[in-house]
């Protein structure tokens, strides 16, 4: 329950509304663009987010606290025709009844885009030079194939950012920003060629800074006018206020609590205008918020209550907005998730222990107003407090899926691993879901998933995927002529090289597509080094670049499978690879003898060597595939095993695997075992999956356990949580999330969906609403296996 | 069937290096404290009749049949060497089932299964040092459990001294018809007993369990003598112990001779039933017992309060 009855009625709008495409920000930016043309591009860009803050006429909602919306519709989902179009165009008329995130649009708002706003994109999208870039021999296998899938990296921003409010934002304000632009612009020249890039970067810094400063002033205006007309004393007195605040930020360094909170909003909302981005994370919230709540209470200028309400209020504005994406990506990244990212706890930059009031403010806030953003994610440290281990427990027995709880010593190893400087390394937030990251730093964090289960699947089938017959992978021997499991285990890696080299191959194209074609004016002004450097993000201006990241998916089906075919080909000689062949052709149909061996083979999860030496092998080798790559600015790639929803989809191109799964079913996430596969206990998961390396995954790696509501309905219950969390990460484990709603309950929310609105489950990296979910995946959640105390 | 009026004697203090395990659990949080792994030894000298675990009465290996799972194919059939139908087995020791497996391997549906393994004490220590980590973080440790872990002394003593020796925090739950001088050393390595009081009355115990119960309680002073923390079970039945008098009598029985002890009352359950179909013991099942209200339970519990004796729930 909310903590005031204002925040309360916002949260119940959030749940009952719909989101709807708002096509404004994509009619402002294509006539800004009509009327920049010949204009350099960065400009072009910075000047059409300009001209929308100018232009649009934000709406103020009753109750708002913190005010500045994406369109017109509390829930507003926008397009951005500048990276892709056509999936729109071929999409929109099913928005409203695609399984997976749908979208409210109506007719003429279709015909008003395919007529005003679609042909002035058409050849100019960065999905169209994608497509005619990427070299042939990726084509069949990168482009919405589920099995080296980076659709989000051309038909979308990047995004995958982490605003500097300790360093840059909030000691400078935008203007500051924007003044240091200007000093680097006075001391340039266009008469010197070197100097010519640099001048277009920094006008289009200024422009975008200018951009958002009217934003908020627009807000501040339109504040003061409602004031004017607003019957409710005590509320125009609130209108007045937030005015005040609209003027000062983020323009200049907040002075408030309040005014904090709505700076970061801004920038939220300045990002998302300027590209619908993923992954546009809030980073250490509690750590550089803390000062200005201290100050604010120590003044005596804000309760505690009114501090959560705050906070609150930003959660729920987080939620509003839509993160526009294809069918294709919904699947990938399902439940309207903006994988905005907001971590607490941890140590300090000199290691010390970093937890303040606020990072239990943000535990409470997240328990009270149950949105599926942000993303809560806590560091949990060797000398954490007992009591914030016990309050991330308590959060966790609430059954919301939050807060994602993470190995602060394993997400440092991680950064030192990728280069950064050890006080950097300290000061790491997630990105997205579990991608451990660090504010100055530009990376593609989820570039690219790739199939293990696929891999799999061409080694044993010349090649072939079963489903289809394609030739998908590379061609090789039939399986009769595989002599021992060494044969088998290399052919596999064979294909998983492949899929790693289409992966790098498409990421590439990417990349240099994005340098030319997608300047990031504006989030390159919240980014530390791009104005040093005179460079804009897209072309390596962050003061670290690190290399793009690979996510593996199916780990734990790939292991289960070589696993299955040492077992019963070449150890107990049960079946022959020829016969283990046939079943999976037959998807496993009149083999149910052979099929139940394969079940019956080790699995990983159970703390079982024979199939997890096998994942920890599988996972080195695509380590080091993955770091043989070198990215556009020469950064070496990044291994992950992390999880989106990406399994299910995976899983869907994949015929029957030797573990046993039939055709079509979703691989696995992560690290985390087969779903239903781990049936000794939790203890016996962990100590598998951190047999894993994860210190070199420094993409992220996680676990996804189900426990029984009734193992953290007590304090007992929550302390053996906690402790069993230490033990876990005392292994050297990086991740570990927790849903804890039990089957009934999941399955009560299937039959009356009404009454479930609000129950948060967690996806993978991610929570949000169940009923939010498509029904294939709701059951993929119902499946995971539960894990209650014995 | 029934069971002898004094627990069956072995040799005193032996150590035996092997012996039958019927299931360690891992990750169990209700057996003490932390994150425990219990040991179930079965062999039981009582017979309750309401028992929840009859698998668990003999220490001899036993053939389980999941008539859920049964798809009823005959291939169990077709393997037996002695052309037995384990599905149909009323009782599988009577009808010559030797256990050998030969039907497990072949059941298509997964639907048989052996139960209980021997085991040696060097295997079952490596199997519990997989989850000392979980024991060092949680306060947890290992919890030997029944069956009743004091019918297979020797073996016990020696998990005991294997333990102790591996610095395990240990618990025991025991029925308490035990031979004293033959465990008392056993105990003394125990850092926490649960010791089942069924019923205070030794004709209505002898009736309900097939044994008196002035061993049981001579044996429970004794262990409160020797210093372990003591939580005192009560499986409490409907209208069988959870009456007025026998709990005061148990309160009564607490106060004068286990300083210190604490009483946990468990709610009878019914999760049994399966299982005697399961080990081919039907037939020797009792049925009727009624767990009490979940207001009976606090009723149950409020007496013990009144009285000042502690109430703890490991749950």
């Amino acid at each position: 329950m909310s903590i005031t009855a204002r925040i309360e009625r916002l949260r119940q709008n959030y749940i009952r509304s719909k989101p709807s495409i708002c096509h404004e920000r994509a009619r402002i930016f294509t006539e800004s663009h009509k009327r920049s043309e010949g204009r350099p591009l960065p400009v072009r860009r910075a000047q059409a987010l300009y001209d929308f803050c100018s232009e649009f006429d934000g709406p103020i909602f009753d109750d708002e606290l913190i005010v500045g919306a994406t369109g017109k519709f509390r829930k507003s989902g926008i397009l951005t025709p500048e990276f892709s179009w056509m999936w729109v165009d071929r999409e929109m008329d099913f928005f409203d009844k695609r399984p997976q995130d749908p979208y409210e649009m109506t007719d003429e708002q279709r015909a008003f885009v395919r007529g005003e706003i679609f042909p002035y994109w058409k050849g100019r999208s960065l999905e169209e030079a994608f497509l005619a870039r990427l070299p042939r021999e990726s084509l069949s296998i990168a482009v919405d194939s589920g099995v080296v899938d980076n659709d989000s990296k051309w038909r979308q921003a990047v995004g995958e950012i982490t605003p500097d409010y300790q360093d840059v934002l909030f000691p400078k304000g935008l203007a500051g920003v924007k003044g240091e632009a200007e000093a680097h612009l006075a001391a340039l020249s266009p008469a010197r060629a070197e100097d010519l890039d640099k001048i277009v970067f920094y006008e289009s810094v200024i422009i975008a800074c200018e951009a958002v400063i009217v934003l908020a002033r627009k807000y501040a205006r339109k504040a003061r006018a409602l004031a004017a007309v607003e019957k409710d004393a005590a509320r125009a007195k609130e209108l007045l206020a937030i005015s005040e605040v609209c003027r000062r930020v983020p323009a200049e360094p907040p002075r408030s609590f309040h005014e904090a909170v709505q700076f970061v909003w801004f920038i939220q909302l300045g990002g998302i205008l300027s590209e619908n981005p993923l992954a546009l994370n809030l980073g250490r919230f509690d750590q550089y918020m803390h000062p200005y709540y201290m100050a604010d209470r120590k003044k005596g200028l804000l309760s505690e209550e009114q501090a959560q309400e705050l906070v609150e209020a930003l959660w729920l504005k987080l939620s509003e907005w839509v993160w526009t994406i294809s069918a294709n990506t919904a699947d990938f990244f399902a439940g309207y998730n903006q994988f905005q990212n907001l971590t607490v706890g941890g140590r300090t930059r000199d290691g010390f222990d970093a937890a303040n009031d606020l990072s239990y403010l943000c535990l409470r806030a997240t328990d009270s107003v149950r949105t599926h953003q942000p993303g809560l994610s806590v560091r949990i440290h060797s000398d954490c407090p007992q009591e914030f281990l016990d309050a991330v427990c308590d959060l966790v027995g609430q059954g919301t899926g939050f807060p994602a709880i993470h190995n602060d010593q394993a997400g440092t190893q991680m950064l030192l691993q990728a280069g950064y400087e050890p006080e950097d390394a300290r000061d790491w937030s997630n990105c997205g879901c579990v991608v451990p990251h660090f504010r100055k730093t530009g990376e593609w964090t989820s570039a690219v998933n790739v199939n293990f289960g696929a891999a799999l699947e061409y080694a044993l089938n010349e090649g072939k995927s079963r489903l289809t017959g394609e030739l998908m992978g590379r061609p090789c021997r039939p399986v009769s002529e595989y002599a021992s499991y060494e044969e088998v285990e290399k052919a596999f890696l064979d294909q998983l090289a492949n899929l790693v080299r289409h992966s790098v191959i498409s990421t590439l194209t990417a990349q240099k597509l994005h340098a030319r074609l997608a300047p990031r004016p504006f989030l390159s002004a919240c980014v530390d080094g791009c104005l040093e450097k005179g460079l804009d993000l897209s072309v390596g201006g962050a003061h670290y670049n690190v290399g793009p990241v690979l996510t593996g998916i199916g780990l734990a089906v790939a292991a289960n499978s070589l696993a299955a075919v040492r077992k019963l080909v070449f150890d107990d000689g049960a079946a022959s690879l020829e016969e283990l062949n046939k079943a999976l052709n037959d998807d496993w149909e009149g083999h149910d003898r052979l099929r139940r061996m394969a079940l019956a083979a080790p699995k990983y999860g159970n703390d079982d060597k024979y199939v997890d030496d096998i994942a920890v092998a599988v996972s080195n080798f695509y380590y080091r595939a993955a770091r043989g790559y070198k990215d556009i600015f020469g950064s070496p790639f990044n291994s992950a095993f992390m999880g989106i929803s990406n399994y299910i989809p995976a899983g869907r191109v994949v015929g029957a695997t030797p573990c046993g799964r039939k055709a079509g079913r979703p691989l696995s996430e992560g690290v985390s075992p087969f779903a239903g596969s781990d049936t000794v206990s939790p203890l016996a998961t962990m100590r598998s999956s951190a047999k894993v390396n994860h210190d070199v995954h420094t993409g992220g790696t996680l676990l996804n356990l189900r426990l029984s509501p009734e193992l953290t309905a007590t304090k007992r219950g929550k302390r053996n949580l906690g402790n069993m969390l230490r033990a876990y990460f005392s292994l050297g484990a990086f991740h570990v999330q927790f849903n804890t709603v039990s089957t009934e309950t999941l399955r009560r929310a299937q039959a009356d969906p009404e009454m479930y609105r609000d129950m948060l489950v967690r996806v993978a990296g991610y929570s949000t609403q169940f009923v939010n979910l498509s029904p294939e995946m709701q059951e993929a959640i119902i499946e995971r296996t539960v894990h209650a105390a014995m | 069937m029934s069971a002898p009026s004094t627990p069956p004697c072995s040799r005193s203090r032996e150590t035996r290096e092997t012996g039958a395990v019927l299931q360690m659990q891992s990750f169990s949080v209700n057996d003490g404290e932390g994150i425990r792994t219990v040991i179930f030894l079965p062999g039981c000298p009582l017979r309750c009749r309401w028992c929840a675990n009859p698998e668990a009465w003999t220490a001899s290996p036993k053939l389980a049949v999941s008539h859920a799972k049964c798809i009823g194919c005959g291939a169990c059939e077709a393997a037996c060497p002695a052309s037995l139908f384990p599905p149909r087995l009323e009782s599988p020791a009577a009808s010559g089932c030797s256990v050998c497996g030969a039907c497990v391997k072949v059941c298509p549906a997964g639907a048989l299964k052996i139960l209980i393994q021997e085991m040696s004490v060097a295997e079952a220590a490596r199997r519990v040092e997989r989850d000392a980590l979980f024991f060092r973080y949680s306060g947890g440790g290992v919890t030997f459990s029944g069956g009743e872990p004091t019918a297979q002394a020797g073996f016990l003593r020696a998990l005991a001294r294997e333990f102790d020796s591996r610095g395990f925090d240990m618990a025991l739950e025991t029925c308490g018809f035990f031979v004293w001088d033959e465990v008392e050393d056993v105990l003394a390595l125990m850092s926490h007993v649960f010791y089942d009081l069924k019923h205070m009355d030794a004709a209505v115990h002898r009736e309900l369990t097939g044994a008196p119960n002035e061993l049981i309680l001579e044996n429970c002073r004794r262990l409160s003598r020797l210093g372990i923390p003591i939580t005192v079970r009560i499986p409490v039945i409907k209208a069988v112990n959870d009456t007025k008098e026998n709990l005061e009598a148990v309160c009564r029985f607490m106060t004068e001779n286990l300083p210190g002890a604490s009483i946990e009352l468990l709610p009878y359950h019914d999760f049994g039933r399966e299982k005697y179909r399961a080990v081919g013991l039907a037939n020797q099942r009792h049925d009727g017992y009624v767990r009490p209200e979940a207001h009976e339970m606090e009723a149950a519990e409020d007496l013990f309060r009144r009285r000042g004796t502690t109430v703890v729930r490991y749950r």
